[in-house]
């Protein structure tokens, strides 16, 4: 640091500066003895190291997560399987699931048998391959239903192994989209469709529609031995999912009956010819703002009237000419009234015959 | 050719780099040293700074810097972008900046100033009244900035840029102000500088 003694600066020479007096130093090492002492330097080491092991600890869950799964269950009652970080499936008691999940994400279930319900998370391809084609999902939450012919036939219950050929498969979707796929053909399946194939037939969506709306199936922990403040919690879900669909149910109908509105309103204006139908919404508003808009023929210079020749183009009735003929002579009238108050008001008589 | 070991020179004003880390690391003998290192950099200051105020004014803010140095030290970078001289220089000048806001100057009158002087420096008494009246106007009408702009970089040889951040304002701002506070006060001198100044 340069003091005075170092410049020769003549203002700095005349500008005097003071030194510190001798007990200065005692003084201040005195007020800092009556404060708290100062907390020494923060050594940063410590702080690196918890961060060079909370990142370990990350690489290690996110690693775990990543790391790829692959293992075989048959259900011997209802099971809840995690799919790794692609999902939860739940068994009904005889499915046979075999699954895979690579590190990217990808998941492949190949379902022999059974009545597995799943709910998919997002990451990837998700394929469930069955006997009789495979499911792909592009979608959340859905059901695949593998059965043997018998079984389809006494009601789709307790679905057992079966050879391929024999095997069916019914795929039932809750959420988002699935396509349901073998070598005969392909079915896309929205939430609420249902849809099913077997060997020898291409997959087909069904008409049972009822079964789509079927509650996905409770937690694979037996309601029995849920606690009282469980059950109270699953009952407080369901009916937050109730009250959820409620609403979507309630938009749809409002959106279904705004359509039917406006294709009605469209069929009234071809009817009637008018370009303005202001609703009452629409009236308010202008209203606010003084707005006036009107329908009316165009204002020429002479009345637009219906000849024989335009009345046999339209196939007009001559009584029917005659009152429009009619009309266009008053409207010539409210014209001529205009234009004289628009040069009463302008002083443009220059343009007020061009006005139209 | 033999490689020489050269111990690590230290930039002229500056305290040692062991005797720094363990002030920082609250050791109050090395904060003493520290201390008295940059005691007088700070008085010279100050007392410039505030002209016209009394001894104890300067005292007090003197000694409210090295409080707060104290306090803040432990966060100190020592291979961070600030010098420690200047970063003390800073804490002074905003300190005496506030005291200089917190009411109009006060200029002390000449002949006490003369007198004070006298007492102070052995140099002052050489300086004329005439000389003195004048500096004592053209530095009664420099803002406090511009006054601690001067100081810092013709008394302190800070760096535009370490004026800058110890005024919290652009290096064109700086200059500008540096240029208005030199020209003040050396025509407040030149009438006066022949035969007077050595």
């Amino acid at each position: 640091v340069s003091t005075d003694n170092d410049q020769p600066d003549p203002v700095l020479a005349a500008w005097p500066a003071l030194d510190a007096p001798d007990d200065f130093q005692q003084r201040v090492m005195g007020r800092l003895e009556s404060l708290p002492a100062t907390p020494p330097a923060r050594s940063r080491r410590p702080l690196y190291l918890g961060a060079a092991l909370a990142t370990l600890a990350t690489a290690a869950a996110v690693l775990f997560t990543l790391a790829p799964v692959d293992s075989t269950h048959l259900a011997q009652a209802r099971e809840s399987v995690t799919l790794g970080r692609r999902g939860i499936a739940v068994l009904e008691a005889g499915a046979d699931v075999h699954y895979r999940v690579g590190w990217g994400g990808a998941a492949e279930i190949t379902q022999r048998s059974g009545n597995v319900f799943y709910r998919v998370e997002r990451g990837g391809p998700f394929v469930v391959h069955t006997p009789a084609g495979d499911v792909t999902v592009h979608g959340t939450c859905f059901r695949v239903e593998v059965s043997d012919m018998k079984a389809v036939k006494s009601g789709l219950v307790g679905a057992s192994v079966g050879a391929a050929l024999t095997a069916a498969v019914f795929v039932t979707v809750f959420e988002g989209k699935v396509s349901l796929a073998n070598p005969r053909g392909q079915v896309a399946l929205a939430a609420g469709d249902r849809a099913a194939a077997s060997g020898a037939d291409a997959p087909h969506a069904v008409a049972d529609k009822q079964a789509a709306a079927t509650t996905p199936p409770a937690p694979v922990e037996s309601l029995a031995n849920m606690s009282p403040a469980e059950l109270q919690k699953r009952a407080e879900e369901q009916r937050t999912e109730i009250i959820g669909l409620h609403d979507q149910v309630r938009k749809l109908r409002a959106d279904l009956d705004s359509a039917h509105a406006a294709l009605e309103g469209n069929k009234g204006e071809k009817r009637r010819g008018f370009e303005l139908e202001p609703s009452k919404e629409e009236l308010a508003e202008m209203a606010k703002t003084c707005t006036l808009k009107w329908d009316s023929p165009e204002m020429g210079a002479e009345p637009q009237k219906i000849g024989p020749k335009m009345r046999e183009t339209f196939k007009l009735s001559p009584p029917e000419a005659e009152s429009i003929n009619k009309a266009a002579v008053q409207l010539d009238d409210v014209a001529r009234g205009l234009r004289a108050l628009y040069v009463e008001v302008t002083g443009d008589r220059a343009h007020a015959e061009s006005m139209t | 050719m033999v490689a020489m070991a050269q111990p690590t020179r230290l930039p002229a004003g500056e305290l040692d780099l062991v005797t720094l880390e363990r002030a920082r690391r609250g050791d109050r003998a090395a904060f003493a040293s520290l201390l008295t290192f940059h005691q007088k950099a700070v008085f010279a200051l100050l007392s410039r700074l505030l002209y016209g105020r009394d001894r104890a004014t300067v005292e007090d803010v003197a000694q409210e810097t090295f409080l707060r140095l104290h306090r803040a030290l432990p966060d100190f970078q020592p291979n961070g972008p600030a010098k420690l001289s200047s970063w003390i220089l800073t804490i002074a000048t905003r300190l005496g900046i506030d005291e200089l806001r917190r009411a109009r100057l006060q200029l002390v009158p000449l002949e006490q100033a003369a007198t004070h002087a006298a007492t102070d420096t052995a140099d002052a008494s050489a300086i004329a009244t005439q000389q003195r009246t004048a500096l004592t106007a053209a530095i009664a009408e420099l803002s406090p900035d511009h006054r601690a702009a001067f100081l810092l970089r013709e008394a302190h040889g800070l760096e535009y840029e370490e004026i800058a951040r110890a005024l919290d304002v652009d290096v064109g701002t700086v200059k500008s102000r540096l240029s208005r506070a030199k020209e003040k006060l050396r025509a407040a001198l030149a009438p006066h500088a022949e035969g007077n100044v050595s």
